[in-house]
């Protein structure tokens, strides 16, 4: 309080061109910062060079921030996961997952015609119809049971104008070597998330690397996820069913409708 | 170690083990967002991210680590624990059902796990309908008209997906 009846004095005390010159340039560095074509344009290249991938694997480290709480203070503590996506577009999905605790892992299965959903430890599996294509299946998902699908960024980002709307800043940072390969390095910025992404240079556009960080919490938790591509990929025929293994048991998905 | 600390050394250690078999020491408040375009999704499902309490994310099995890495802790942690537990009973009801945080697949660290109760306190817990997150121990699994139970003695409980993670509802036994 003091220190804005301070400022206000001197603005009072200076004369008031200066004082105007002052918020003027204020106000040029808080919208000095527009979206960079460059950076958006980055992502509609990679986005539509990846949908003419239309087979791969690809393997992810990834780190997920989580905000523990213990007593008054909270504190990030940071999740380990590997997660292999197999996909064969536009119908074929197939995600695993594991981290965390030994023996932990989730998997999702998609043919086109049904999701299953696979945990361990519990064995337990649960399958529902699902819609014709990846991308109704990311939405279907989401609308019906809160479930988001992993890695969904592979296949939305910079992929529908309305997503790219809200990114309020956009910057090229400079290149980074990522494992081996050279990745433009960008900086984007919304109103809930600020996002950095590593895309590969040359005439394969893929994403390097990831990393988000979320503004609606103010741990400010962050996930970082780093790619390996594999565009060549060996898909065996059954490589998309799910087949129950022994002693495993099916149950149901709560419908998000159902519980709110 | 003289016989009063190791009393209330045991003491505390028992104390921390009952309550442990009920809720796990640390609670989780959320995590990160792990996709760019989920935030509008997640916007209009869920409100106030910031101030929600964590769902918890459940495993089965790791109750008895947590009980050897909280009962590793002394009396302090005794204070922390059963303040921790009232937050946690505070804000069960903060936790209905399904939200956007279950329907993740990253967010199942053992520590942040918790047995959390959605309806009503964890004492009462086999109330019919209330749901958990974890089972208690020596249940068996059992499929009755096809449909999936867990029986641990006289209470039952029926597994569902809420989002990705498992979760139990205590049900009448099945006929």
């Amino acid at each position: 309080m003091t220190t804005i009846f301070a400022k206000l004095a001197l603005c009072a005390a200076v004369a008031g061109a200066l004082c105007s010159m002052v918020s003027a340039s204020a106000k040029e560095t808080a919208t000095a910062h527009k979206p960079d074509p460059a950076a958006m344009e980055a992502l509609a290249k990679m986005s539509a060079y990846m949908q003419t991938v239309k087979q791969f694997v690809l393997d992810v480290d990834s780190t997920t921030d989580q905000i523990m709480v213990d007593g008054k203070t909270a504190q990030l503590v940071q999740l380990s996961h590997t997660t292999k996506l197999t996909v064969n577009r536009p119908d074929h999905l197939k995600a695993d997952i594991s981290g965390g605790a030994p023996g932990s892992s989730r998997h999702a299965y998609f043919d086109g015609k049904h999701f299953t959903l696979y945990t361990e430890p519990g064995k337990y599996y649960a399958t529902v119809p699902a819609p014709a294509t990846i991308k109704e299946l990311i939405s279907d998902l989401g609308d019906k049971y809160g479930i988001e699908l992993p890695l969904s960024d592979i296949f939305t980002l910079g992929a529908n104008p309305d997503d790219m709307k809200r990114v309020l800043s956009a910057a090229y940072l400079g290149d980074e070597t990522i494992n081996g390969a050279t990745c433009s390095h960008y900086a984007y910025h919304e109103k809930s998330v600020d996002w950095q992404l590593w895309v590969q240079k040359g005439d394969k556009p893929l994403p390097c690397k990831l990393n988000i960080v979320t503004l609606s919490d103010k741990e400010r938790p962050q996930y970082t996820a780093i790619y390996r591509w594999n565009l060549n990929p060996e898909i065996g025929n059954g490589a998309f069913a799910f087949s129950a293994p022994e002693n495993a048991r099916e149950i149901k998905i709560v419908q998000v409708k159902d519980t709110q | 170690m003289n016989l009063k600390n190791f009393s209330s050394t045991a003491c505390a250690a028992l104390l921390l083990a009952t309550i442990a078999s009920t809720a796990s020491a640390f609670q989780v408040r959320g995590g990160a967002q792990t996709s760019v375009n989920s935030g509008a999704w997640q916007s209009a499902h869920e409100t106030n991210v910031a101030t929600r309490q964590a769902n918890r994310t459940t495993r089965e099995g790791n109750r008895q680590d947590t009980v050897q890495q909280v009962s590793s802790n002394r009396t302090n942690a005794a204070t922390n624990i059963s303040n921790n537990r009232m937050n946690a009973a505070q804000n069960i009801s903060d936790n209905h059902g399904c939200c956007y945080n279950n329907g993740g697949w990253y967010n199942d660290h053992p520590v942040a796990t918790a047995a959390a109760v959605t309806t009503t306190v964890v004492a009462t817990a086999a109330i019919v309908g209330s749901i958990v997150h974890t089972l208690p121990p020596s249940c068996s699994a059992i499929s009755v008209n096809g449909v999936t139970y867990q029986q641990c003695g006289s209470t039952w409980y029926q597994p569902q997906y809420s989002g990705t993670s498992v979760q139990y509802v205590v049900v009448n036994a099945p006929h």
